[in-house]
Protein backbone atom coordinates (compact mmCIF):
# COMPACT_ATOMS: atom_id res chain seq x y z
CA UNK A 1 0.00 0.00 0.00
CA UNK A 2 2.76 2.38 1.07
CA UNK A 3 4.75 1.40 -1.98
CA UNK A 4 1.78 2.09 -4.28
CA UNK A 5 1.23 5.48 -2.61
CA UNK A 6 4.91 6.38 -3.00
CA UNK A 7 4.79 5.36 -6.65
CA UNK A 8 1.69 7.52 -7.19
CA UNK A 9 3.31 10.51 -5.47
CA UNK A 10 6.38 9.97 -7.61
CA UNK A 11 4.32 9.90 -10.78
CA UNK A 12 2.42 13.06 -9.80
CA UNK A 13 5.70 14.85 -8.98
CA UNK A 14 7.20 13.76 -12.30
CA UNK A 15 4.08 14.94 -14.09
CA UNK A 16 4.18 18.31 -12.36
CA UNK A 17 7.86 18.71 -13.23
CA UNK A 18 7.19 17.77 -16.84
CA UNK A 19 4.34 20.24 -17.16
CA UNK A 20 6.42 23.03 -15.60
CA UNK A 21 9.20 22.30 -18.08
CA UNK A 22 6.65 22.30 -20.89
CA UNK A 23 5.21 25.61 -19.69
CA UNK A 24 8.57 27.33 -20.15
CA UNK A 25 8.21 29.25 -23.44
CA UNK A 26 10.54 28.28 -26.25
CA UNK A 27 12.65 31.18 -27.49
CA UNK A 28 12.36 31.93 -31.20
CA UNK A 29 14.19 34.86 -32.81
CA UNK A 30 12.62 35.99 -36.08
CA UNK A 31 14.62 38.29 -38.36
CA UNK A 32 13.05 41.11 -40.31
CA UNK A 33 14.53 43.96 -42.33
CA UNK A 34 13.98 47.43 -40.97
CA UNK A 35 11.88 48.33 -44.00
CA UNK A 36 9.63 45.29 -43.61
CA UNK A 37 8.30 45.93 -40.15
CA UNK A 38 6.00 48.83 -40.90
CA UNK A 39 5.07 47.57 -44.33
CA UNK A 40 2.12 45.43 -45.34
CA UNK A 41 4.55 42.50 -45.63
CA UNK A 42 4.77 42.14 -41.87
CA UNK A 43 1.01 41.62 -41.60
CA UNK A 44 0.96 37.84 -40.96
CA UNK A 45 3.62 38.09 -38.25
CA UNK A 46 2.05 41.15 -36.65
CA UNK A 47 -1.34 39.44 -36.52
CA UNK A 48 0.16 36.28 -35.02
CA UNK A 49 1.98 38.36 -32.42
CA UNK A 50 -0.92 40.59 -31.43
CA UNK A 51 -3.49 37.82 -31.33
CA UNK A 52 -1.23 35.64 -29.22
CA UNK A 53 -0.97 32.79 -31.74
CA UNK A 54 2.74 32.23 -31.11
CA UNK A 55 2.27 32.48 -27.37
CA UNK A 56 -0.53 29.91 -27.61
CA UNK A 57 1.98 27.59 -29.28
CA UNK A 58 4.33 28.02 -26.33
CA UNK A 59 6.77 30.32 -28.14
CA UNK A 60 8.65 33.29 -26.75
CA UNK A 61 8.62 34.98 -30.17
CA UNK A 62 10.96 37.93 -30.62
CA UNK A 63 11.55 40.10 -33.67
CA UNK A 64 15.19 40.92 -34.37
CA UNK A 65 16.23 43.67 -36.79
CA UNK A 66 19.85 43.41 -37.95
CA UNK A 67 21.50 46.82 -38.50
CA UNK A 68 22.83 47.47 -41.06
CA UNK A 69 20.12 45.37 -42.60
CA UNK A 70 18.18 45.12 -45.80
CA UNK A 71 16.74 42.31 -47.84
CA UNK A 72 20.14 40.93 -48.87
CA UNK A 73 21.38 40.60 -45.27
CA UNK A 74 18.67 38.38 -43.83
CA UNK A 75 20.18 34.99 -44.73
CA UNK A 76 23.52 36.20 -43.34
CA UNK A 77 21.71 36.83 -40.06
CA UNK A 78 20.76 33.12 -39.97
CA UNK A 79 24.38 32.14 -40.49
CA UNK A 80 25.94 34.49 -37.93
CA UNK A 81 23.45 33.39 -35.27
CA UNK A 82 21.65 36.74 -34.97
CA UNK A 83 18.30 35.06 -35.70
CA UNK A 84 16.82 31.54 -35.80
CA UNK A 85 14.39 32.08 -38.68
CA UNK A 86 13.91 35.03 -40.99
CA UNK A 87 11.61 36.86 -43.33
CA UNK A 88 13.27 37.00 -46.75
CA UNK A 89 12.34 37.73 -50.35
CA UNK A 90 12.89 34.66 -52.54
CA UNK A 91 15.62 36.07 -54.85
CA UNK A 92 17.91 36.65 -51.88
CA UNK A 93 17.26 33.15 -50.58
CA UNK A 94 17.87 31.63 -54.03
CA UNK A 95 21.18 33.44 -54.50
CA UNK A 96 22.48 32.49 -51.05
CA UNK A 97 21.56 28.84 -51.55
CA UNK A 98 23.32 28.81 -54.92
CA UNK A 99 26.42 30.14 -53.12
CA UNK A 100 26.33 27.32 -50.59
CA UNK A 101 23.92 28.37 -47.82
CA UNK A 102 21.85 25.57 -46.31
CA UNK A 103 18.89 27.96 -45.83
CA UNK A 104 15.47 26.83 -47.04
CA UNK A 105 11.97 28.25 -47.21
CA UNK A 106 9.72 26.73 -44.57
CA UNK A 107 6.55 28.78 -45.26
CA UNK A 108 5.13 31.41 -47.59
CA UNK A 109 4.42 34.83 -46.11
CA UNK A 110 3.40 36.76 -49.25
CA UNK A 111 3.06 35.77 -52.88
CA UNK A 112 2.16 37.64 -56.04
CA UNK A 113 2.83 41.16 -54.70
CA UNK A 114 1.34 44.18 -56.41
CA UNK A 115 3.74 47.10 -56.91
CA UNK A 116 2.62 50.24 -58.69
CA UNK A 117 4.85 52.48 -60.78
CA UNK A 118 3.86 55.93 -59.54
CA UNK A 119 5.07 59.14 -61.23
CA UNK A 120 4.96 62.90 -60.74
CA UNK A 121 1.71 64.54 -61.87
CA UNK A 122 3.32 66.03 -64.98
CA UNK A 123 4.34 62.57 -66.23
CA UNK A 124 1.36 61.28 -68.14
CA UNK A 125 2.78 58.22 -69.92
CA UNK A 126 5.69 55.79 -69.95
CA UNK A 127 7.38 57.68 -72.75
CA UNK A 128 7.56 60.77 -70.50
CA UNK A 129 9.95 58.78 -68.28
CA UNK A 130 12.80 58.93 -70.84
CA UNK A 131 15.80 60.52 -69.19
CA UNK A 132 14.05 60.68 -65.80
CA UNK A 133 15.05 59.30 -62.39
CA UNK A 134 13.13 56.25 -61.12
CA UNK A 135 13.31 55.01 -57.53
CA UNK A 136 13.72 51.23 -57.42
CA UNK A 137 14.21 48.71 -54.66
CA UNK A 138 17.35 46.52 -54.60
CA UNK A 139 18.16 46.02 -58.28
CA UNK A 140 18.45 42.26 -57.95
CA UNK A 141 15.07 41.85 -56.24
CA UNK A 142 11.74 40.93 -57.79
CA UNK A 143 10.28 44.44 -57.35
CA UNK A 144 12.94 45.92 -59.60
CA UNK A 145 12.86 42.96 -61.98
CA UNK A 146 9.09 43.32 -62.46
CA UNK A 147 9.34 47.11 -62.79
CA UNK A 148 12.02 46.82 -65.48
CA UNK A 149 9.80 44.32 -67.32
CA UNK A 150 6.87 46.72 -67.05
CA UNK A 151 9.00 49.56 -68.45
CA UNK A 152 10.30 47.32 -71.25
CA UNK A 153 6.74 46.33 -72.16
CA UNK A 154 6.07 50.02 -72.68
CA UNK A 155 9.16 50.63 -74.79
CA UNK A 156 11.68 51.76 -72.17
CA UNK A 157 14.94 49.84 -71.96
CA UNK A 158 17.99 50.08 -69.69
CA UNK A 159 19.71 53.39 -70.25
CA UNK A 160 16.51 55.21 -71.19
CA UNK A 161 16.09 56.22 -67.54
CA UNK A 162 18.28 56.72 -64.47
CA UNK A 163 17.82 54.61 -61.33
CA UNK A 164 18.10 55.39 -57.65
CA UNK A 165 18.00 52.45 -55.25
CA UNK A 166 15.90 53.03 -52.12
CA UNK A 167 15.06 50.27 -49.66
CA UNK A 168 11.41 50.21 -48.62
CA UNK A 169 8.24 51.70 -50.06
CA UNK A 170 8.16 54.59 -47.51
CA UNK A 171 11.66 55.71 -48.56
CA UNK A 172 10.67 55.65 -52.22
CA UNK A 173 7.47 57.56 -51.48
CA UNK A 174 9.54 60.21 -49.69
CA UNK A 175 11.78 60.50 -52.74
CA UNK A 176 8.73 61.07 -54.94
CA UNK A 177 6.99 63.56 -52.65
CA UNK A 178 10.23 65.54 -52.16
CA UNK A 179 10.53 65.78 -55.92
CA UNK A 180 13.89 63.99 -56.07
CA UNK A 181 12.49 60.99 -57.96
CA UNK A 182 10.34 61.36 -61.07
CA UNK A 183 8.73 57.96 -60.54
CA UNK A 184 8.99 55.18 -57.95
CA UNK A 185 7.81 51.62 -57.28
CA UNK A 186 5.32 51.59 -54.40
CA UNK A 187 3.48 48.83 -52.58
CA UNK A 188 0.26 49.17 -50.61
CA UNK A 189 -1.06 51.29 -49.10
CA UNK A 190 1.34 54.04 -50.14
CA UNK A 191 0.55 53.67 -53.85
CA UNK A 192 -3.11 54.43 -53.16
CA UNK A 193 -2.16 57.35 -50.94
CA UNK A 194 0.16 58.84 -53.55
CA UNK A 195 -2.54 58.64 -56.21
CA UNK A 196 -4.88 60.56 -53.93
CA UNK A 197 -2.26 63.29 -53.70
CA UNK A 198 -2.30 63.70 -57.47
CA UNK A 199 0.56 61.42 -58.43
CA UNK A 200 0.04 59.24 -61.49
CA UNK A 201 -0.09 55.44 -61.45
CA UNK A 202 1.36 54.37 -64.78
CA UNK A 203 0.92 50.63 -64.25
CA UNK A 204 1.54 47.80 -61.83
CA UNK A 205 3.80 44.78 -61.58
CA UNK A 206 1.02 42.25 -62.16
CA UNK A 207 0.81 43.45 -65.78
CA UNK A 208 4.40 42.37 -66.39
CA UNK A 209 4.97 39.29 -64.24
CA UNK A 210 2.96 36.15 -63.59
CA UNK A 211 2.26 35.16 -59.97
CA UNK A 212 5.48 34.25 -58.16
CA UNK A 213 6.56 33.47 -54.63
CA UNK A 214 7.55 36.76 -53.00
CA UNK A 215 8.48 36.47 -49.32
CA UNK A 216 8.98 33.39 -47.21
CA UNK A 217 10.10 32.39 -43.76
CA UNK A 218 13.50 30.75 -44.07
CA UNK A 219 15.66 28.74 -41.70
CA UNK A 220 18.92 26.87 -42.01
CA UNK A 221 18.29 23.16 -42.68
CA UNK A 222 20.63 22.26 -39.85
CA UNK A 223 18.87 24.53 -37.35
CA UNK A 224 15.37 23.47 -38.42
CA UNK A 225 16.31 19.78 -38.18
CA UNK A 226 17.57 20.27 -34.65
CA UNK A 227 14.52 22.36 -33.66
CA UNK A 228 11.69 20.62 -35.49
CA UNK A 229 9.17 21.07 -32.69
CA UNK A 230 9.85 24.84 -32.54
CA UNK A 231 9.46 25.18 -36.32
CA UNK A 232 6.15 23.30 -36.28
CA UNK A 233 4.85 25.49 -33.44
CA UNK A 234 5.82 28.59 -35.45
CA UNK A 235 4.02 27.29 -38.54
CA UNK A 236 0.87 26.54 -36.54
CA UNK A 237 0.94 30.11 -35.20
CA UNK A 238 1.45 31.50 -38.70
CA UNK A 239 -1.39 29.38 -40.05
CA UNK A 240 -3.70 30.80 -37.37
CA UNK A 241 -2.70 34.30 -38.52
CA UNK A 242 -3.62 33.58 -42.14
CA UNK A 243 -6.96 32.13 -41.03
CA UNK A 244 -7.56 35.26 -38.93
CA UNK A 245 -6.70 37.65 -41.80
CA UNK A 246 -9.05 35.79 -44.13
CA UNK A 247 -11.92 35.56 -41.62
CA UNK A 248 -14.61 38.15 -42.53
CA UNK A 249 -15.61 38.31 -38.87
CA UNK A 250 -12.10 39.53 -37.99
CA UNK A 251 -11.85 42.15 -40.72
CA UNK A 252 -12.06 45.15 -38.38
CA UNK A 253 -9.19 43.85 -36.26
CA UNK A 254 -7.06 43.31 -39.38
CA UNK A 255 -7.90 46.82 -40.60
CA UNK A 256 -6.79 48.23 -37.23
CA UNK A 257 -3.47 46.42 -37.51
CA UNK A 258 -2.79 47.61 -41.07
CA UNK A 259 -3.72 51.14 -40.08
CA UNK A 260 -1.41 51.16 -37.07
CA UNK A 261 1.57 49.56 -38.78
CA UNK A 262 1.37 51.57 -42.01
CA UNK A 263 0.27 54.92 -40.56
CA UNK A 264 -2.77 55.17 -42.84
CA UNK A 265 -6.43 55.61 -42.00
CA UNK A 266 -8.71 52.66 -41.41
CA UNK A 267 -10.53 53.47 -44.61
CA UNK A 268 -7.33 53.12 -46.58
CA UNK A 269 -6.45 49.92 -44.76
CA UNK A 270 -9.85 48.52 -45.70
CA UNK A 271 -9.19 49.32 -49.36
CA UNK A 272 -5.97 47.26 -49.18
CA UNK A 273 -7.97 44.23 -48.04
CA UNK A 274 -10.45 44.78 -50.86
CA UNK A 275 -7.59 44.89 -53.37
CA UNK A 276 -6.19 41.59 -52.07
CA UNK A 277 -9.37 39.63 -51.49
CA UNK A 278 -12.24 41.07 -53.56
CA UNK A 279 -11.66 39.35 -55.88
CA UNK A 280 -9.05 36.93 -54.54
CA UNK A 281 -5.66 37.79 -56.08
CA UNK A 282 -3.54 35.18 -54.36
CA UNK A 283 -1.45 37.76 -52.52
CA UNK A 284 -1.57 35.82 -49.26
CA UNK A 285 -1.37 32.03 -48.88
CA UNK A 286 -4.26 30.16 -47.26
CA UNK A 287 -2.14 28.70 -44.47
CA UNK A 288 1.51 29.38 -45.30
CA UNK A 289 1.71 26.66 -47.97
CA UNK A 290 4.46 26.90 -50.57
CA UNK A 291 3.41 26.95 -54.22
CA UNK A 292 6.26 25.21 -56.04
CA UNK A 293 5.17 26.51 -59.47
CA UNK A 294 5.26 30.07 -58.12
CA UNK A 295 8.72 29.40 -56.68
CA UNK A 296 9.85 28.10 -60.08
CA UNK A 297 8.77 31.44 -61.55
CA UNK A 298 10.82 33.27 -58.88
CA UNK A 299 13.85 31.19 -59.90
CA UNK A 300 13.22 32.10 -63.54
CA UNK A 301 13.09 35.80 -62.59
CA UNK A 302 16.43 35.51 -60.82
CA UNK A 303 17.85 33.60 -63.78
CA UNK A 304 16.92 36.51 -66.02
CA UNK A 305 19.12 38.93 -64.08
CA UNK A 306 21.88 36.61 -62.87
CA UNK A 307 22.40 34.64 -66.09
CA UNK A 308 22.00 31.28 -64.32
CA UNK A 309 23.05 28.23 -66.30
CA UNK A 310 20.29 26.04 -67.72
CA UNK A 311 18.67 23.81 -66.72
CA UNK A 312 17.59 26.01 -63.84
CA UNK A 313 17.77 24.57 -60.33
CA UNK A 314 14.64 22.73 -59.18
CA UNK A 315 12.42 24.56 -56.65
CA UNK A 316 12.91 21.65 -54.23
CA UNK A 317 16.51 22.82 -53.67
CA UNK A 318 15.22 25.91 -51.86
CA UNK A 319 12.43 24.42 -49.79
CA UNK A 320 11.82 21.98 -46.97
CA UNK A 321 8.12 21.22 -46.64
CA UNK A 322 8.37 18.52 -43.99
CA UNK A 323 7.60 21.09 -41.28
CA UNK A 324 4.50 22.37 -43.06
CA UNK A 325 3.32 18.76 -43.36
CA UNK A 326 4.05 18.12 -39.69
CA UNK A 327 1.96 21.20 -38.86
CA UNK A 328 -0.90 19.79 -40.93
CA UNK A 329 -0.46 22.26 -43.80
CA UNK A 330 -0.52 20.90 -47.36
CA UNK B 1 -6.91 49.69 -62.95
CA UNK B 2 -9.09 52.74 -63.52
CA UNK B 3 -11.75 51.45 -61.13
CA UNK B 4 -9.11 50.86 -58.50
CA UNK B 5 -7.82 54.41 -58.99
CA UNK B 6 -11.23 55.94 -58.46
CA UNK B 7 -11.95 53.82 -55.39
CA UNK B 8 -8.51 54.66 -53.96
CA UNK B 9 -8.99 58.38 -54.52
CA UNK B 10 -12.27 58.64 -52.65
CA UNK B 11 -11.16 56.24 -49.98
CA UNK B 12 -8.12 58.40 -49.24
CA UNK B 13 -10.01 61.64 -49.30
CA UNK B 14 -12.36 60.17 -46.74
CA UNK B 15 -9.58 58.56 -44.76
CA UNK B 16 -7.35 61.57 -44.24
CA UNK B 17 -4.03 59.92 -45.08
CA UNK B 18 -1.06 61.54 -43.41
CA UNK B 19 2.08 61.38 -45.56
CA UNK B 20 4.24 62.24 -42.56
CA UNK B 21 3.24 58.98 -40.91
CA UNK B 22 3.87 57.02 -44.06
CA UNK B 23 7.61 57.81 -43.86
CA UNK B 24 7.65 55.67 -40.76
CA UNK B 25 10.03 53.04 -39.69
CA UNK B 26 10.49 51.63 -43.15
CA UNK B 27 12.81 54.38 -44.24
CA UNK B 28 16.30 52.93 -44.25
CA UNK B 29 17.82 56.27 -45.05
CA UNK B 30 16.56 57.42 -41.68
CA UNK B 31 14.87 60.54 -42.97
CA UNK B 32 12.34 62.34 -40.81
CA UNK B 33 12.16 61.22 -37.21
CA UNK B 34 15.44 59.56 -36.42
CA UNK B 35 16.58 58.35 -33.07
CA UNK B 36 20.29 57.75 -33.10
CA UNK B 37 22.00 55.49 -30.60
CA UNK B 38 25.77 55.55 -30.53
CA UNK B 39 28.58 54.70 -28.17
CA UNK B 40 31.38 52.30 -27.49
CA UNK B 41 31.79 48.84 -26.03
CA UNK B 42 34.85 48.44 -23.80
CA UNK B 43 36.21 45.79 -21.51
CA UNK B 44 36.71 46.43 -17.80
CA UNK B 45 40.25 47.72 -18.49
CA UNK B 46 38.92 50.28 -20.95
CA UNK B 47 40.05 48.52 -24.11
CA UNK B 48 37.76 48.67 -27.13
CA UNK B 49 35.83 45.46 -27.89
CA UNK B 50 35.44 44.97 -31.62
CA UNK B 51 32.69 42.71 -32.99
CA UNK B 52 30.55 42.97 -29.87
CA UNK B 53 26.82 42.70 -30.40
CA UNK B 54 24.78 45.73 -29.31
CA UNK B 55 21.07 45.12 -28.74
CA UNK B 56 18.48 47.90 -28.57
CA UNK B 57 15.25 46.43 -27.24
CA UNK B 58 12.00 48.26 -27.93
CA UNK B 59 8.66 46.60 -27.20
CA UNK B 60 8.68 43.26 -29.06
CA UNK B 61 11.62 44.18 -31.31
CA UNK B 62 15.33 44.06 -30.85
CA UNK B 63 17.62 46.01 -33.16
CA UNK B 64 21.01 44.33 -33.37
CA UNK B 65 24.28 45.78 -34.61
CA UNK B 66 27.96 45.06 -34.02
CA UNK B 67 30.83 47.29 -32.99
CA UNK B 68 33.51 48.25 -35.50
CA UNK B 69 37.24 47.68 -35.07
CA UNK B 70 37.45 50.64 -32.68
CA UNK B 71 34.65 49.27 -30.51
CA UNK B 72 32.16 51.92 -31.63
CA UNK B 73 28.64 51.48 -32.90
CA UNK B 74 25.90 53.68 -34.36
CA UNK B 75 22.31 52.72 -34.92
CA UNK B 76 19.59 54.85 -36.49
CA UNK B 77 15.93 53.99 -35.90
CA UNK B 78 12.64 55.75 -35.31
CA UNK B 79 11.89 54.28 -31.89
CA UNK B 80 11.35 56.23 -28.66
CA UNK B 81 14.66 56.12 -26.75
CA UNK B 82 12.86 56.50 -23.42
CA UNK B 83 11.17 53.14 -24.00
CA UNK B 84 14.26 51.34 -25.17
CA UNK B 85 16.85 49.28 -23.37
CA UNK B 86 20.43 48.80 -24.57
CA UNK B 87 22.62 45.81 -23.82
CA UNK B 88 25.77 44.29 -25.29
CA UNK B 89 27.27 40.84 -25.57
CA UNK B 90 30.18 38.89 -26.96
CA UNK B 91 31.19 35.28 -26.60
CA UNK B 92 33.59 34.88 -23.70
CA UNK B 93 32.35 38.05 -22.01
CA UNK B 94 29.51 39.08 -19.76
CA UNK B 95 27.98 42.53 -19.50
CA UNK B 96 29.00 44.45 -16.38
CA UNK B 97 27.26 47.76 -17.00
CA UNK B 98 26.03 50.53 -19.26
CA UNK B 99 26.41 54.31 -19.08
CA UNK B 100 23.75 56.43 -20.71
CA UNK B 101 24.22 60.10 -21.61
CA UNK B 102 21.06 61.83 -22.78
CA UNK B 103 21.34 64.77 -25.16
CA UNK B 104 21.19 68.25 -23.71
CA UNK B 105 18.35 70.72 -24.10
CA UNK B 106 15.55 68.20 -23.69
CA UNK B 107 16.19 66.55 -27.05
CA UNK B 108 15.61 62.83 -27.27
CA UNK B 109 18.31 62.02 -29.78
CA UNK B 110 21.18 61.29 -30.20
CA UNK B 111 21.56 59.01 -27.20
CA UNK B 112 25.06 57.95 -26.20
CA UNK B 113 25.25 54.61 -24.44
CA UNK B 114 28.54 52.97 -23.57
CA UNK B 115 28.59 49.34 -22.55
CA UNK B 116 31.16 47.48 -20.50
CA UNK B 117 31.99 43.81 -20.91
CA UNK B 118 33.99 41.69 -18.54
CA UNK B 119 35.82 38.52 -19.50
CA UNK B 120 34.14 35.44 -18.15
CA UNK B 121 31.00 33.35 -18.62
Amino acid sequence: MLRTRATLIGLVAAGTLASSIQAEPISLRYGAAYSTLRSIYSLPITVAEREGFFKREGLDFRIVVPIPGGSDKMIDALHDGTVDITHVATPFLIRKVLRGSDAVAIATEFSNPIYSLVAKPEIKSFSDLKGKLIGFADLSGTISISMRKLLAMHGLKEGDFAVKVLEGTPARLNCLTRGDCDAVALGQPQDMAARAQGFVVLGDSSEATPAYLYTVTAARRSWAEANKDTVVRYLRGLRAAFHFIRDPARQNAVIDIISETSGVSKTVAESVLRLYFAPERGVLPREGEIDMAALARSIAMVAGTDALERPLPAPEAFVDRQYLHAAGIR
Amino acid sequence: MRGRAIVGFFVLLAGGWNPANAGGIGDDAGEGTDTIFFGAVKDNRGAAVAGARVNVKFKNMTFVTTTDVTGNYRLSTTIDPDESEVSCSKEGYRQSGTTRRSPSGGAKSPVEIDCTLQRGP
